[in-house]
């Protein structure tokens, strides 16, 4: 693709940018239950309102990437790990996973499963697609798979992150005050993993 | 996937419409990660309650006594004599919806059955159906069943009750903004009295009690050890200043009896609290001679009783008079806890008082009759280092906790069941010259619940505790991007715990501190030696360079 | 259709109907005018002091107010005498406020702090629900006075004043009386937030919807009487006077209209004690806002208070006797 259409697309994105974040984040919600959903959408105080209005921040945050996105970056920048910390479309990834963030760590505690956390990427194509009256050019079609890889990524992460703190919580907060008191030298794996009740 | 989907599917996808069931249609699903296991039977035992057995909240079959469906009829029965609050709010709830979006469960899982009002119908629609003259004449209408919204006591409707009633933390955000004050966590005990009938106790909150009640405290830590872990302490601390600060035990005729929750004794962070107590009961003996004595008796402050039934949190709240009584001192100090003092203020001298063997409590320093206790004769902590602060009582050096940007968690008890809202932010200011307030709808009487009260603090529910603790901790993102807030102060002990994993996933830049850390870091004991670090043994702002 | 709303509505039209019908069809006017009016204030007053003594009846264990700011404390805090009160003075306001002004109705829609787009300051007001409600209230009150001058003879002045400065806005002939306007206009928005608010949609029952339809029945039925059908009003008021002093009379050329909208008050009445409705009384009984916070000052007593079993400390100390000693923890029997 030349870089003339890339750069019209972009405009394109830019120019319907609140049209597409409104369908985008109504699509986001709307895996919630409807009652909820409609509660989410409505509130703008982002204390009274945490989950909508982070959604919506973060949402606009990746949109803003996905426009910035370089021709250059390919699934393999995304996905090889050995890739140098250093390089170039690196940082892109880790720019799309940072604005992710906060909208999958939220679906992270929410009960989702993986698909149904990340899903709301893909309706990124159909929405643009309906706005812009036309079916973007394959490399649209790519960023957004790019972006799925990263949300996919990063719900991992957060995941992680959750089983980690239910793995080590009691450990760190309990144990690590009693191994200073020199009152239990070390813990078994049972003790570090909970017990194995369901 | 989605290719052939056009505009419109996707924004009927949102149905605003209402929908056309009835929230009593749907069956509930016990999801991993939102509930706790079930208690022990060895813990359900030790204290004496019904149906102690093994059993599982997934599998179908939970065991239930023959006449379960009678026992909770009966139960609902006396709760409604007993309890005028109960009784009043079951009937005037006009489901007007200011307080659905109150709940941080809600707003944090978007559960709909999470909003207060909807949690409190749960147990309505029963009441309803059982108790009601409305009920009773339309149900004798073919179809009026439906209409006086009630329904009948089924093992689902159980279910969801046991699901939904462990999805409170009893924090009382919705009360305040009830029209008619109904407070959900009313609703919520009387609840959980009735599965503590049926034998549906959750671990976390039994083993606890069992423990409290055998050993004196949660973790069911014994006397030497309780021992063991003060002096270990005090080694921490002469380390660090040079002092020993001696800590009594069981002390006959010391002047005051210091009860916290075990968990500043027994669990990080809340350990540098508990050190920072005994650097000012060190100091209030050397400067003035205060006598203070801990117990390993009633070695518990905090009362997991008070999330079972109102007679379990009598049996374990005995011990703090019986103590006190025995001890011969003249008032009981309290420290930093949320649930415990909410217990102290609102319950304890009606439930094991009077407490005519103690004194009316006056701070025999500073002379200040603590008129607000004359009666229960306990004294929160942070009343009483307020009192000594402003009577210029204690030395203080702010500079020791210069690199603390501090912001304040007022707790959900001290709050909205007790109101010490100005005590602890004078104290913080005192000891810190950074201090920030998170927005004005998320502290003081509005303040966010950390989504792990009410003995919900367990590991296997840790999904519903972060999504709990969203809203409180989104407050604390805003104010560490605003003003580089890296410190969240906290007065209660399941917050030190509960919020320092709250913060790992949210905001993991910000550390959690209970308020009498800084006050042990900043107060100056006599004969102290120059201090390099504080007490997490992190250096001083100032002496980071010499310590490399 | 949602049964929820559509079964209340159509008992309300069957209200109307059947009185309507009854009326001008049976010639049943001695059942609607009398009997019914006269069974709908029996069991008025009887449920409603029944429901206030049940709850009375029951016990007040504990003193559990919500605290919503600064405690009593030390003598140089300022305590927040209203929202947390540790004196009857005190309470007594915010009931008051409470009562008369819905005060944490209000809290809904004090001002929020919330960042527009250029991340400015800006501050929101949901305020609707309690505007609505403070509407809906005030405008049933003064329908309610108002309507005292049927019962009374001769209309004490203060009546008349109220029904002067009701009628202020003077449009047309008779004039406008402006709480029944802004009692239909608040139920009318009441039932709206009901039905379209999906939140609220979720959480109603058929309960919910049956006495804002039979109140917006009531206020049509009155002020097309007024208005529009222009009823007998000395008619109405011989009737009234009948009903009050006793001496039910059916008076010539009152319609069915009129029998309609008395049907419909009767049910309400009747119905209000065992509905939700009873909120009325209940707000004065609700412990979490009718009690100070002085607990920790003055003993509450609770009626049925019973000893529990306790672990003691000597069952405690037999239990780690040996372990205590070998502690260096003081005990109180050395064996």
């Amino acid at each position: 693709m030349m870089p003339n259409q890339l750069i019209d697309l972009n405009r394109q994105l830019e120019l319907n940018k609140e049209k597409i974040l409104t369908l985008w984040f109504e699509a986001a919600i709307s895996s919630y239950p409807e009652d909820t959903a409609r509660l989410l959408g409505k509130s703008k105080n982002r204390f009274d309102n945490p989950v909508g209005n982070i959604t919506r921040q973060s949402l606009e945050d990746t949109f803003d990437n996905i426009i910035r996105m370089s021709l250059a970056e390919n699934y393999k920048d995304y996905t090889n790990s050995k890739h140098s910390q250093t390089n170039k479309e690196h940082v892109g990834q880790n720019r799309v996973e940072n604005s992710l963030d906060p909208v999958i760590r939220i679906r992270a505690v929410q009960n989702f499963s993986a698909s149904q956390a990340v899903a709301f990427v893909f309706e990124l194509k159909a929405i643009v697609k309906s706005v812009l009256g036309k079916l973007p050019d394959e490399s649209f079609n790519y960023r957004v798979d790019l972006v799925a890889l990263a949300a996919f990524n990063r719900f991992m992460k957060c995941r992680e992150n959750i089983f980690l703190l239910k793995a080590t919580e009691a450990k760190r907060r309990v144990h690590s005050a009693f191994e200073r008191a020199g009152l239990v030298t070390e813990l078994t794996e049972d003790e570090l993993l909970g017990s194995s009740k369901s | 996937m989605s290719d052939e989907l056009k505009p419109d599917a996707l924004l009927d996808r949102i149905d605003y419409t209402p929908a056309a069931g009835s929230w009593m249609d749907s069956t509930v699903q016990i999801m991993p990660g939102m509930y706790c296991y079930a208690a022990k039977a060895e813990s359900v035992e030790t204290l004496g309650l019904p149906n102690a057995r093994t059993w599982n909240p997934l599998e179908d079959d939970w065991k239930l006594p023959e006449n379960w469906q009678e026992i909770i009829h009966n139960a609902i029965k006396e709760r409604l004599e007993k309890f005028r609050t109960f009784k009043v709010f079951m009937d005037i709830c006009v489901r007007c919806g200011a307080c659905a979006d109150k709940c941080h469960f809600f707003l944090g899982t978007g559960d709909p059955k999470n909003m207060p009002v909807l949690r409190a119908e749960l147990l309505r629609s029963v009441y309803r159906n059982d108790f009601t003259k409305a009920a009773q004449i339309l149900k004798m209408i073919p179809g009026g069943e439906k209409l006086s919204g009630g329904r009948p006591m089924t093992l689902d409707v159980l279910k969801e009750w046991w699901y939904y009633f462990f999805q409170c933390t009893e924090c009382r955000r919705c009360s305040v903004f009830c029209p008619y004050g109904i407070d959900t966590a009313e609703i919520t005990i009387m609840a959980r009295e009735i599965f503590n009938l049926l034998g549906l106790n959750i671990d976390w909150i039994a083993t606890p009690v069992s423990n409290c009640y055998k050993t004196g405290n949660h973790l069911g830590i014994q006397p030497h050890a309780f021992k063991d872990m003060l002096e270990f302490f005090a080694e921490d601390i002469e380390e660090i200043t040079g002092v020993n600060v001696e800590p009594q035990f069981n002390k006959k005729g010391a002047d005051i009896l210091f009860i916290t929750p075990s968990g500043d004794v027994f669990a990080d962070p809340g350990t540098y609290t508990c050190q920072g107590y005994l650097i000012l009961f060190k100091y209030l003996k050397d400067k003035y001679g205060l006598d203070v004595t801990w117990s390993t008796y009633a070695s518990e402050g905090g009362n997991f009783g008070f999330f079972t039934s109102h007679e379990t949190m009598k049996r374990l709240n005995s011990k703090m008079y019986a103590e006190a009584r025995r001890l011969g001192v003249k008032w009981i100090l309290g420290g930093e806890c949320g649930h415990m003092w909410r217990v102290i203020h609102q319950y304890m001298d009606t439930m094991n008082g009077p407490a005519d063997f103690l004194e009316e409590p006056v701070n025999p320093i500073t002379g200040t009759k603590f008129e607000n206790a004359k009666s229960t004769k306990m004294v929160h902590i942070t009343e009483f280092t307020a009192d000594l602060i402003k009577h210029g009582k204690l030395e203080l050096d702010k500079s020791r906790n210069a690199n603390r940007i501090m912001t304040f968690h007022d707790s959900c008890n001290t709050s909205r069941g007790m109101g010490l809202l100005e005590e602890p932010r004078y104290v913080i200011q005192n000891v810190c010259d950074n201090f920030f307030e998170m927005p004005p709808n998320t502290i003081r009487e509005q303040t966010f619940c950390c989504g792990s009260g009410s003995g919900l603090n367990a590991g296997e529910n840790i999904e519903l505790r972060m999504a709990g603790g969203l809203p409180r901790a989104n407050a604390v993102k805003y104010v560490h991007e605003k003003f580089g807030v890296n410190t969240l102060g906290t007065i209660c002990a399941i917050d030190r715990a509960a919020l320092s994993t709250l913060m790992e996933y949210w905001v993991p830049e910000v550390q959690v501190y209970g308020i009498h850390e800084l006050v042990g870091n900043a107060l100056i004991l006599p004969g102290e030696k120059e201090r390099e670090t504080d007490l997490r043994l992190e250096p001083l702002p100032g002496m980071e360079d010499e310590d490399e | 259709m949602n049964q929820k709303y559509m079964l209340p509505l159509a008992g309300v039209f069957l209200l109307f109907l059947l009185a309507y019908a009854g009326v001008e069809g049976a010639g049943l006017q001695w059942f609607f005018g009398i009997v019914i009016p006269y069974l709908a204030v029996i069991a008025f007053i009887w449920g409603f002091v029944n429901r206030v003594m049940g709850w009375a009846s029951s016990a007040v264990p504990f003193r559990i107010p919500t605290t919503c700011g600064q405690q009593k404390s030390l003598p140089w805090i300022k305590q927040n005498c209203i929202d947390n009160p540790d004196k009857a003075s005190g309470v007594f306001i915010r009931m008051l406020l409470e009562i008369f002004l819905f005060r944490s109705l209000f809290r809904n829609t004090k001002a929020a702090f919330n960042r527009d787009e250029n991340n400015r300051l800006t501050y929101s007001w949901e305020i609707f629900l309690w505007v609505g409600a403070l509407a809906f209230h005030y405008g049933f009150l003064v329908v309610l006075i108002r309507h005292l001058r049927f019962f009374m003879e001769p209309v004490p002045a203060s009546l008349a004043f109220l029904e002067y400065v009701d009628g202020i806005v003077q449009i047309g002939l008779p004039g406008i009386f402006l709480s029944g306007l802004v009692l239909l206009a608040a139920a009318l928005f009441l039932l709206a937030r009901r039905i379209f608010d999906v939140k609220v949609s979720y959480i109603s029952l058929a309960a919910d919807y049956f006495p804002l339809f039979l109140i917006i029945g009531i206020a049509a039925t009155g002020i097309a009487m007024r208005y529009f059908t222009k009823v007998d009003i000395t008619g109405v008021k011989e009737f009234t006077m009948g009903l009050v002093t006793f001496h039910p009379v059916i008076p010539p050329g009152v319609g069915g209209l009129f029998y309609a909208h008395v049907l419909m008050v009767s049910v309400l009445f009747a119905y209000f004690p065992v509905s939700k409705l009873m909120h009325a009384g209940g707000i004065f009984l609700s412990p979490t806002r009718n009690m100070a916070n002085n607990t920790r000052a003055k003993r509450h007593v609770n009626p049925w208070n019973y000893a529990v079993d306790v672990h003691t400390y000597e069952q405690y100390e037999d239990h780690f006797r040996d372990k205590m000693i070998e502690a260096g923890l003081p005990v109180d029997k050395e064996e």
